[in-house]
């Protein structure tokens, strides 16, 4: 039976999905801005590398289109960024969550459910304030 | 929803049945808040996603501080209704876990605002 809280559930795992599909995409955003960046060193042996590279790159957009330089981007913001966005998402993930367990503790009382999941709130609240301090700390 | 008459006065009864509509009204609130803002946070990430990284990184900024504000109207909601469920409390572990869980959105409520005031700020 199709309830509002099997839907509230299922969105949750949806948000989950959504969240880590942000962090790959990010990693595999990196993992090619690394490559590039390595393989620019490379190329001063040799050039045909270079413009191979090149080419590809500006399809999967990691450069824009009129850019030949080496564009100069840090990886740490981009990456915290990207975590940031995620975290942003469990968040709206976790106060679904306390809905579904809050109204869960009028019909059946307390149970491991709510603490695992204020746990689960509480955990990814401070890992948020932990990497928003960070960045404004070191000015990243 | 059932008017459960089981150990409660008329009038007791009555004022749990109501606070249990208008708990679940705001509940399904907040819960539209967060879904909707989740729904155009996705939409608009998919957007910059054809952009260059460092374009993406500001407006995935952006686009995260609209999503904060969402949760932060839906927190708002959901402090408000967990202050009248506190009303019918059945016994003290309860309320105990409710305070506890309405803290933590308080400070989280905070922790947004303060992020959207210092952002709101720079921009």
């Amino acid at each position: 039976m199709i309830t509002l809280e099997v839907i509230v559930l299922f969105l949750t795992y949806v948000i989950d999905v959504v969240a880590i599909s942000i962090i790959l995409i990010t990693m595999g955003q990196l993992l090619l801005l690394l490559l590039r960046r390595a393989l620019v060193v490379d190329s001063k042996k040799s050039p045909a590398r270079k413009f191979f590279f090149n080419v590809f790159m500006k399809q999967v957009n990691v450069i824009s289109n009129d850019s030949t330089s080496e564009p100069k981007i840090s990886i740490i913001p981009i990456l915290a960024n990207g975590l940031l966005f995620a975290l942003e998402f469990e968040c709206a993930n976790a106060i679904l969550r306390l809905i579904l367990v809050i109204s869960s503790i009028f019909r059946d009382g307390p149970n491991l459910d709510i603490y695992n999941t204020i746990i689960f709130f509480v955990g990814i609240f401070a890992i948020r304030i932990i990497t928003l301090f960070t960045l404004k700390k070191f000015d990243l | 929803m059932i008017l459960d008459l089981n150990g409660l006065t008329p009038i007791e009864a009555i004022r749990s049945y109501y606070i249990d509509l208008i708990t679940f009204g705001i509940d399904i609130l907040a819960a539209s808040v967060i879904i909707i803002s989740v729904i155009m946070a996705v939409i608009s990430f998919l957007k910059i996603l054809k952009n260059p990284i460092k374009d993406q990184t500001v407006d995935k900024e952006s686009i995260r501080l609209r999503l904060a504000r969402g949760i932060l109207l839906a927190l708002d909601f959901e402090i408000g209704s967990d202050i009248i469920k506190m009303k019918q409390i059945p016994g003290i572990k309860e309320l105990l876990i409710l305070r506890v869980i309405v803290t933590i959105r308080i400070v989280l409520s905070w922790s947004l605002s303060k992020e959207i005031d210092r952002h709101n700020k720079m921009t």
